[in-house]
């Protein structure tokens, strides 16, 4: 019960920490995505014309706001939880405090402030009637915690390994540019050439924001597509907790 | 593990890898990640048994890079031993560094429900007792500005104040009190002393011996990692102050000046009969005999000058034969011997030095000087050099 309080008090921290020295303060969990939905809108379907199959106009913007707004969740929670121990490393060496939720906090407060502004952007798209409302946004639920469990999983991994060698910070960066054009954010897979569609499955996130997407924008209710990486979360989470305990115990030593 | 044994450390030591080299970093990683000990490091602290039974008071002594605060850590479960265990059966609260914990952008209320939470206490707990850590920090309308706003002292009368509402099972500190104002340092030890009254145990790292007495009933002297010393807290702290002032004079040794020319000379020193130069350790009130061979080579009668200062070079009392009209005993040709006796040496505990000066006959020119050192133990904590003879009256 203590534990919990503390880690409550922990996340109400780092979310007021976020906007804390903002004239906005959490205003912009709001300003942010309607302010990104009409760039993306200006820039791919003004100015870009872009068309993915026979989608166009709005329903380019539905398409793109499904991939970007998790990967954004993805990668910003994954960057904060990696960086959560060399960041707090003067707070380490002074109090005795669990450091998994040093580095779960950060992750899943991104997540929580990415969630609330995606909610929006559903609210936005639905009023748009670019997105159907049914069995498919269970789907596209579980895919999005699937792809936030990821995101701490591999946090919890990254991090301790960022004590040991700060290069990983430095590197994480480029190696999640790279993984967002391995994601079909801005492309469709269904569209590639049929081999390298198949080498793009390989990629984790490829399946969970295809689930997303075909639960919301089609209401497509197949959790086939969610086994295989749920089986993969699975994994991930058991070896990433499984390394975090032993290379936890030994951080204070390399801060 | 005895109920009553709070905290149990076995055999604990603490190794930091090396790691400025980037191959010595990738070694100790690879140690770290198969869990083996590091091959490149630093050994910090060795081999440190003790244990705390509820209601004691232990101090940590020792020189800076002694170890002290690595084994703290430890306890605290901030680092990891590297060998052995440490076994805490109850709450701990450290007062390790100043404004630990704090943030520096919250205010002071926010930070007193954080530092709470984090020192194991309950919500509904907290908020029964803000008023009670605010009205103790002493901190006023300051309590609601940002920590990053408060000074030093502030900073650790908030801390105490948070500890001291959560009154755990162990109360740890670390030297921080020196930090606050006189006042609030006599406030943080009233609390302590009736902390340990009601049963409270503590931990306390101190350099001054006058807390560490005051305050505690066993000390464990740390000595380059190890334990050199561990027991009553007056027999440790007077091995570690005679230490202390050993390495002391031995520095002064290399410095001394030494005067003889050749003409007169103190050729040997007996301290109670401990003619060696080593400190001679005497309790109390208790006897002191002096016994100086002086060289003489004219064969002329030598003047002693027999001075007691206090070991950092505080003069306490200083007589010579020529001012008491004592003349020495003849032993040689060239060899004379005095003796001087102190029946009930009023000395207070601490370390003393004995200095012995060879002068002419006529008591106008020094021509040696040699210093023995005297250990005066006992309980007392009573303040400055001497026990000056005193009565109590009631008006």
């Amino acid at each position: 019960m203590k534990s919990t309080q503390l880690a409550m008090a922990l996340l109400g921290r780092e979310l007021r920490e976020r906007y804390l020295s903002t004239f906005a303060g959490l205003a912009w969990v709001l300003i942010t995505p309607v302010m990104l939905l009409a760039i993306y809108a200006f820039v791919f379907v003004e100015l870009l014309g872009a068309r993915f199959g026979n989608r166009v106009g709005g329903d380019v913007i539905a398409f793109l706001a499904l991939g970007m707004w998790p990967w954004h969740a993805f990668a910003d929670s994954l960057a904060r939880g990696t960086s959560a121990l060399t960041g707090n490393a003067a707070l380490i060496g002074q109090i005795a405090i669990p450091r998994v939720w040093l580095v779960l906090v950060p992750t899943l407060g991104a997540a929580l402030i990415h969630a609330a502004s995606f909610v929006l952007v559903l609210l936005i798209l639905l009023m748009m009637g670019r997105l159907q409302m049914g069995p498919g946004a269970f789907v596209a639920m579980a895919a999005y915690g699937l792809i936030v469990a990821n995101a701490a999983a591999l946090s919890l991994l990254l991090a301790p390994l960022n004590v040991f060698f700060r290069d990983v910070g430095t590197l994480l960066p480029q190696i999640l540019t790279f993984w967002m054009l391995l994601t079909p954010i801005f492309f469709d897979r269904a569209l590639l050439r049929a081999d390298l569609g198949e080498w793009l499955a390989l990629n984790p996130l490829t399946g969970l924001v295809e689930a997303l997407r075909a639960g919301l924008l089609h209401g497509q209710v197949d959790l086939n597509t969610l086994y295989a990486p749920a089986l993969f979360t699975l994994v991930l989470t058991a070896c990433s907790a499984i390394a975090a305990r032993r290379f936890l115990a030994r951080i204070e030593d390399f801060l | 593990m005895s109920t009553d044994v709070l905290l149990e450390v076995v055999g604990v030591g603490k190794r930091y890898p090396r790691v400025h080299r980037r191959l010595d970093r990738v070694r100790s990683v690879l140690d770290a990640v198969l869990n083996r000990p590091y091959r490149a490091h630093a050994q910090i602290l060795q081999d440190i048994d003790f244990t705390l039974k509820r209601g004691e008071s232990l101090a940590l002594i020792g020189e800076n890079g002694a170890g002290k605060s690595t084994l703290l850590r430890m306890i605290c479960g901030i680092a990891e031993p590297s060998a052995g265990r440490v076994r805490l059966r109850g709450t701990v609260a450290p007062l390790l560094e100043l404004g630990a914990g704090f943030h520096p952008d919250y205010s002071g209320r926010d930070n007193i429900r954080m530092n709470a939470l984090l020192l194991g206490m309950a919500s509904t707990e907290i908020d029964a007792k803000v008023q009670q850590v605010i009205d103790f920090a002493e901190l006023g309308d300051y309590i609601d500005e940002p920590v990053k706003h408060y000074s030093s002292g502030m900073k650790v009368r908030l801390g105490f104040a948070v500890v001291a509402s959560a009154r755990p099972d162990l109360l740890i500190t670390d030297e921080v009190l020196a930090v606050g104002d006189e006042s609030f340092q006599k406030k943080c030890i009233a609390w302590i002393e009736e902390y340990l009254r009601e049963g409270g145990t503590l931990l306390l790292v101190s350099h001054s011996m006058y807390h560490v007495q005051k305050l505690c009933k066993h000390a464990l002297w740390l000595h380059r990692g190890r334990a050199e010393a561990y027991g009553d807290v007056f027999d440790v702290t007077q091995r570690y102050l005679a230490w202390h002032e050993r390495k002391t004079a031995q520095r002064r040794a290399e410095e001394r000046l030494t005067m003889a020319t050749g003409d007169y000379a103190v050729s040997a020193v007996a301290i109670n009969g401990e003619d060696r130069d080593t400190p001679v350790v005497l309790p109390a009130q208790a006897l002191l005999d002096v016994d100086v061979s002086l060289h003489s080579a004219d064969g002329r009668p030598p003047v002693l000058v027999v001075g007691i200062k206090r070991h950092d070079g505080t003069p306490v009392y200083g007589v010579s034969s020529e001012l008491d009209g004592v003349a020495p005993i003849r032993v040689g040709d060239q060899s004379y011997r005095f003796s001087i006796r102190y029946p009930e040496l009023s000395l207070l505990p601490g370390t003393y030095v004995v200095a012995l000066h060879a002068m002419d006959p006529e008591a106008i020119r020094l021509f040696d000087a040699v210093e023995r050192t005297i250990v005066v133990t006992g309980r007392s904590r009573e303040v400055g050099l001497v026990r000056l003879p005193h009565q109590w009256h009631r008006a």
